[in-house]
């Protein structure tokens, strides 16, 4: 994958994060947990992988998207709105009477969403059940479907999975959320799923293992899911639960928590470091002159530079401001000589 | 008359034959014998899938199925079907309203030996309960027949019940009409009360409709195939002209067809009602005949409720 590309990915994910603080916020009420560990699969799937046309969400040709560990819904929608699916502003109608945007998916409500789900372990019968028809019909469409680590603690999964080695339905491409966690604490602790890969092996799966927050990973995994024949594919991706938020990261207790205003302001405005004088000055000569630049710590995809910079300051970032010079997209960090605004 | 078939197999037997010149549907089984559908793959091996012994996976997947436009038929027991896949019923084929049609066998007491396990008592007060759900039941093997024509047209959520063992045929094919939501009078003797009817228990409520004929006490049977939604107006019209109605089904006497007439009922024209139904105790192995002796269903039980709910009204 090309910088550009990487980059492009992660300012998206960091539209899709910010989206799910503003939905579980505006709400108050939500899972913000598991859709932050998710944020970088929902934003590479509707950015990369799916065959899928906003402007025709029933487009019957299209890749369809299940989303098995429904409650993680806030992701989905911040990734179909940032998608143009909807409007961006509906987010903050989540879990309000009259929206369109329910605390779990509901296919007929909700632009691109192609099945209702919400019970866990239930989806990815459905899933199946998509990629089965799609076979039926001599479609080269292909599913995808989202499960949480805990979510493989049902009985039904393991249905659904001998029934897609059954059918061969090598168009299924189950991707499993390993974020470790779940309601009560570890999931090995309340009960242990472990080893998934083996598992998924011995249901006859062609299993991939990938960091979940890493697009090079998840391009070459998918890759893999689409070239294999005759059997369904897993990708199992170890995550962070809170990814992207402080806080939040690896942190049981935000699974099913909204962010209050106070914890809403922090995750939105993260410690941000400023830059030496002569790298705002190189910024500068891009953007123009304005206040300068400034970096989401976490939310740019890389990690290699911390501690390279002494002085921290705290700058307030607001949604799709991450620019004040231009008013619109996000700051990345390039190398340890410049930051350079890819607005 | 004379010619006896399962309602499940009349069924069955009729998509089967609907499929020939009909390629809009899929079937979906549970490797249980319940409607002759067992042999759908082996003529149309494109348009059957075996799901193996995983009923929440067969509805679930059926879902999927629905949800990219094909119409789907699932089978299995009736106990299963409204029990084990409870919940994927609910959220999966009712909450997305999907065009799966759920048909579920082995209803009530008739199973008779496989006993309590297998005797879904309950599934009609499930079923009924799922907003976008329609609950049919066919009272004999031409009324089944007509109504597999109406389910492949048919589209949403649709909860078929059936019976196992053969009943006689009480219609005359050439005469039957299946109409949804439409209750169908089939004898009319008089006004001192109403039956109402869902499913094979209509030849015992006629048979005592006939005795009571002859002892001065005439009554008007109505056959409600259609369970949900409920035809009202053939309720309210029983109740206002009749003035006593007494509900007769082989489900337990709470949540299903007795409950769904005494809903409108009260709301509309209070009357006496009697509910003929499984009492508050599960089913048991034997001959069906003498298990619904038990439960106050049978045509001498049937005639003795009767007599009391009359003299009820004349109170």
């Amino acid at each position: 994958m090309s910088p550009e590309e990487k980059r492009r990915l992660a300012r998206l994910a960091c539209q899709v994060r910010m989206g799910i603080l503003e939905a579980t916020h505006a709400a108050r009420s939500g899972h913000p947990g598991g859709s932050l560990s998710a944020a970088d699969l929902f934003t590479y799937l509707y950015f990369k992988e799916l065959n899928i046309d906003p402007s025709r969400p029933d487009w019957e040709e299209r890749d369809r998207f299940v989303l098995s560990k429904g409650h993680t819904a806030p992701g989905l929608y911040a990734a179909l709105a940032a998608r143009g699916f909807f409007p961006k502003e509906d987010l903050l109608t989540l879990r309000k009477i009259g929206s369109h945007l329910q605390g779990h998916p509901n296919m007929n409500l909700t632009p691109g969403v192609d099945m209702s789900t919400g019970s866990l372990g239930q989806g990815i019968s459905a899933a199946a059940g998509m990629a089965l028809m799609a076979k039926h019909q001599h479609k080269s469409l292909r599913v995808y479907a989202l499960l949480g680590d805990g979510e493989i603690q049902e009985g039904q999964p393991w249905e659904a999975f001998m029934f897609a080695h059954h059918y061969q339905l090598d168009n299924l491409c189950v991707i499993i959320d390993n974020n470790h966690l779940q309601i009560d604490g570890p999931v090995e602790q309340v009960m242990s799923p472990y080893p998934i890969p083996d598992k998924l092996r011995a249901f006859g799966f062609e299993v991939q293992e990938i960091d979940g927050h890493d697009f090079d990973q998840m391009e070459q995994a998918f890759a893999r899911a689409r070239s294999v024949r005759g059997v369904p594919f897993c990708i199992i991706m170890s995550t962070v639960k809170g990814k992207g938020v402080p806080f939040m990261e690896d942190q049981a207790s935000w699974h099913g928590k909204a962010p209050n205003d106070e914890e809403y302001a922090q995750a939105m405005s993260l410690p941000l470091r400023r830059p030496r004088s002569w790298a705002r000055r190189m910024c500068w000569a891009v953007c123009g002159p304005g206040t300068g630049p400034i970096i989401p710590t976490r939310w740019a995809g890389s990690r290699r530079w911390r501690g390279s910079i002494s002085s921290t300051i705290t700058l307030s970032f607001s949604p799709g401001l991450g620019c004040e010079t231009c008013r619109r997209g996000s700051l990345w960090w390039t190398s340890f000589a410049a930051q350079i605004c890819f607005c | 008359m004379g010619k006896t078939l399962a309602t499940r197999m009349a069924f069955g037997q009729e998509l089967i034959e609907i499929a020939k010149t009909n390629d809009k549907f899929v079937v979906c089984n549970a490797d249980t014998k319940t409607c002759g559908l067992e042999k759908f793959g082996k003529l149309f091996p494109e348009r059957e899938f075996s799901f193996g012994i995983a009923e929440q996976n067969l509805v679930g997947a059926s879902a999927g199925l629905a949800a990219c436009g094909n119409k789907v038929f699932l089978a299995t027991f009736a106990v299963f079907a409204s029990m084990r896949a409870c919940e994927q019923v609910r959220t999966f084929v009712c909450y997305p309203n999907l065009n799966v049609t759920i048909i579920g066998t082995h209803a009530g007491l008739q199973v008779g030996g496989d006993g309590a396990t297998h005797a879904a008592i309950e599934d009609v007060a499930i079923m009924r309960s799922f907003p976008n759900m329609t609950v049919v039941q066919p009272a004999d093997a031409v009324a089944a027949r007509a109504l597999a024509h109406a389910a492949v047209d048919f589209t949403g959520p649709l909860y078929v019940r059936l019976h196992r063992n053969p009943v006689a045929d009480l219609y005359d094919p050439e005469t039957y009409r299946f109409e949804w939501g439409k209750a169908n009078t089939v004898v009319d003797y008089g006004r001192d009360m109403t039956m109402i009817v869902s499913g094979i228990l209509l030849k015992k409520a006629l048979d005592a409709a006939n005795i009571l004929k002859e002892q001065g006490i005439g009554v008007r049977v109505l056959d409600m195939a259609t369970i949900k939604p409920l035809d009202k107006e053939a309720v309210i019209t029983a109740a206002k002209e009749t003035g006593a109605i007494m509900t007769i089904e082989d489900h337990t006497i709470f949540g299903g067809l007795g409950s769904a007439v005494s809903e409108v009922v009260v709301q509309n024209c209070p009357v006496p009602m009697e509910f003929v139904g499984i009492q508050d105790r599960f089913g048991e192995s034997g001959d069906p005949e003498l298990i619904y002796q038990d439960h106050g269903m049978d045509v001498d039980s049937i005639v003795a409720k009767a007599k009391a709910l009359a003299a009820r009204k004349r109170h």
